[in-house]
């Protein structure tokens, strides 16, 4: 079975951190707690998730070690991880996509194209931070709510992770949900661009470069309009719909195509956490499902094949 | 289901309005389908073609719509398909096919297979334009920053409630949370509804349309006659319009009576009361605001304006 990437690794990371900040998120909407509680829970969590992680990483570390002495031969294969020299080719791909990707970061930095509508995200996270609680104040106007909201709004825990990013860093909220978020959002969505291309072209670094660097070029191109994924990215960054379809959705597709199903639960259930699905059925679950279908449309084909 | 399906059909044409990377998305799939003699992946072949198709034939568009809910637009049952990845991946497939393994030998033929295919994507999409940009928003918002720093300055008060003309409260509580407002960005983005129950009654629906139809006015007043077509006197947020059309106007009579116009009289007294009612604490009132509205809303308020950063400020009154 293929090991997990460094890429599967940064993701999985930021999938548990959602999951804990929909804990806090939760014990501050459903008990009342205040908000810098449940900024102190996050951080607790945070901190013990992160022991564990390494724990369980050094024990990984030990176990591996003692495996690789005992197979290895003597001395007659290459040790393992030793890859050939990156080619030239390779080498300018690698440096264009750096440069994409660079030229990106510095455009959601500077380039003064935050979408504001349909987006009340900074004031959510402002009326956390500013009232110290979750949903005590109607954000738009900082006046208590007369009538409510929907609790499937309510229940969705990015305001809580941004407000917490707040008060861990000192920033406003505008510069963590507009900016530190977004381009957090961006370097993740090309590490899982980079699982899935390391997936559908096993073995070839050529065109791994150029598939991300291809990716990139598409990034930037696709920023014309509201819900496309260069839009997403650019300019929407911080949005839950924009971390599913930018980082959960080509992560979610190179772990299907993997067979690796903890990672495709986590996704589901990192979506549901994010955004307004149907009853947590959301783009995550049915984009499982096809693949599920058509994995098994295929499998029958090749069967009818194959009989032939 | 109709009216989903119409949603569908007029979904479609927006989505590929103002870029093509749709059809882009169509011709990989058309070239992983007919143009590789060995079949990759197979299993993410069929499921991008698959739901591609359920994305633009209204039938299946539909079924997804209403899978994802109303809250969201046509656009995004888009998020089943992965589509950058996939024309990316079928982009390079045709790169290859035509430049074998990258071969720098083979430059010849590669590179002009590349810039085709570089100008297919370019024409395809923009670079760093998004449509809908304003050019406008950076100077507003640091306009607005700019106002509101001002303000914080000489506020000395502990609560602070702010009415003032949209392009100020747009940035207010991003400025900083603690300022309070009569009313929100969902009076003008009415899509911001969506996020709660709560809807704003008439009186203060009437206090945004007065504020804006002296923006209106003041920016005409200056000659910002381009500015000044943003505001359209007596515009009705579009889920408020009553039937019939047109809100209706303060009573004239009573303007009349006490020797004035309804415009300079009667308004800022009903819209002063207003405004004391909903808590508001400080009023900002465009620097071209005519000067008998500005006094007769001091009058109702029992205060006296001062200049602020292009605006006449109003604070300090009891309830």
């Amino acid at each position: 079975m293929e090991r997990y990437r460094f890429s599967d690794w940064l993701i999985t990371l930021e999938i548990i951190i959602i999951g804990l900040a929909e804990a806090a998120h939760l014990c501050g909407l459903f008990f009342g707690w205040p908000f810098s509680r449940c900024t102190l829970l996050l951080g607790g969590l945070v901190l013990a998730a992160g022991v564990v992680g390494i724990c369980f990483w050094a024990v990984r570390q030990k176990s591996g070690s003692v495996g690789r002495r005992r197979k290895a031969p003597l001395g007659r294969d290459k040790p393992m991880g030793a890859e050939r020299a990156v080619g030239g080719l390779e080498l300018f791909l690698y440096a264009l996509f750096l440069l994409l990707v660079l030229s990106q970061l510095i455009f959601i930095r500077i380039g003064d194209t935050v979408y504001m509508e349909r987006d009340m995200t900074v004031e959510t996270v402002g009326s956390f931070l500013a009232a110290d609680g979750i949903y005590r104040v109607n954000p738009m106007t900082g006046l208590p709510y007369q009538v409510g909201m929907p609790l499937r709004l309510k229940i969705l825990c990015l305001p809580t992770l941004y407000g917490s990013l707040c008060r861990a860093t000192g920033f406003d909220p505008v510069t963590v949900v507009r900016f530190i978020v977004p381009e957090i959002t961006l370097i993740s969505s090309y590490a899982a661009f980079s699982a899935l291309g390391h997936c559908l072209f096993p073995q070839d670094r050529k065109r791994h470069a150029c598939f991300l660097a291809v990716a990139a070029l598409l990034i930037w191109t696709g920023i014309y309009g509201y819900g496309t994924e260069g839009f997403n990215l650019l300019c929407y960054g911080w949005r839950g719909e924009a971390i599913r379809n930018c980082v959960l959705i080509p992560w979610l597709v190179s772990l299907l195509l993997r067979r690796k199903w903890p990672g495709v639960v986590l996704c589901i259930l990192a979506e549901a956490c994010m955004v307004w699905t149907l009853y947590g059925g959301g783009v995550c679950a049915a984009l499982t499902l096809g693949m599920a279908g058509a994995g098994l449309c295929c499998r029958a084909y090749s069967g009818k094949e194959h009989g032939k | 289901m109709t009216e989903l399906m119409r949603k569908a059909w007029l979904g479609w044409a927006e989505y590929t309005d103002h870029g093509k990377l749709a059809a882009l998305l169509l011709a990989s799939l058309l070239f992983l389908w007919f143009g590789r003699k060995k079949a990759e992946q197979r299993t993410l072949r069929l499921y991008a073609t698959v739901m591609t198709v359920c994305c633009i034939f209204p039938p299946g568009a539909a079924v997804l719509m209403a899978y994802q809910t109303k809250f969201y637009d046509y656009m995004w049952i888009w998020s089943l398909v992965p589509m950058t990845a996939v024309t990316a991946w079928g982009i390079v497939l045709a790169l290859e096919g035509l430049w074998p393994d990258f071969r720098p030998g083979q430059w010849r033929r590669g590179l002009p297979a590349g810039a085709i295919l570089l100008g297919a994507v370019l024409l395809c999409g923009s670079l760093g334009r998004p449509v809908w940009s304003d050019k406008g928003q950076a100077a507003e918002r640091s306009h607005a920053y700019s106002v509101l720093d001002e303000l914080e300055e000489v506020w000395q008060e502990e609560r602070l409630c702010l009415w003032a003309p949209q392009r100020i409260m747009e940035y207010a509580r991003e400025a900083n949370p603690e300022i309070l407002l009569p009313y929100g960005r969902n009076m003008w983005d009415t899509s911001l509804n969506g996020y709660a129950y709560d809807v704003y009654d008439e009186n203060i629906v009437e206090m945004y349309l007065w504020m804006e139809g002296l923006e209106g006015t003041s920016l005409r007043a200056s000659g910002n006659e381009a500015g000044a077509e943003d505001w359209t006197e007596g515009r009705m947020p579009e889920d408020r319009t009553p039937e019939g059309g047109e809100p209706e106007d303060p009573a004239p009579e009573a303007a009349a009576a006490s020797g004035g116009s309804a415009d300079t009289v009667y308004a800022p007294k009903v819209y002063g009361g207003y405004a004391v009612d909903a808590g508001v604490t400080c009023i900002l009132l465009p620097e071209g605001t005519e000067q008998g509205i500005l006094r007769e809303l001091e009058k109702t308020l029992q205060v006296e304006a001062r200049k602020l950063e292009g605006y006449w400020m109003l604070y300090g009154w009891t309830d």
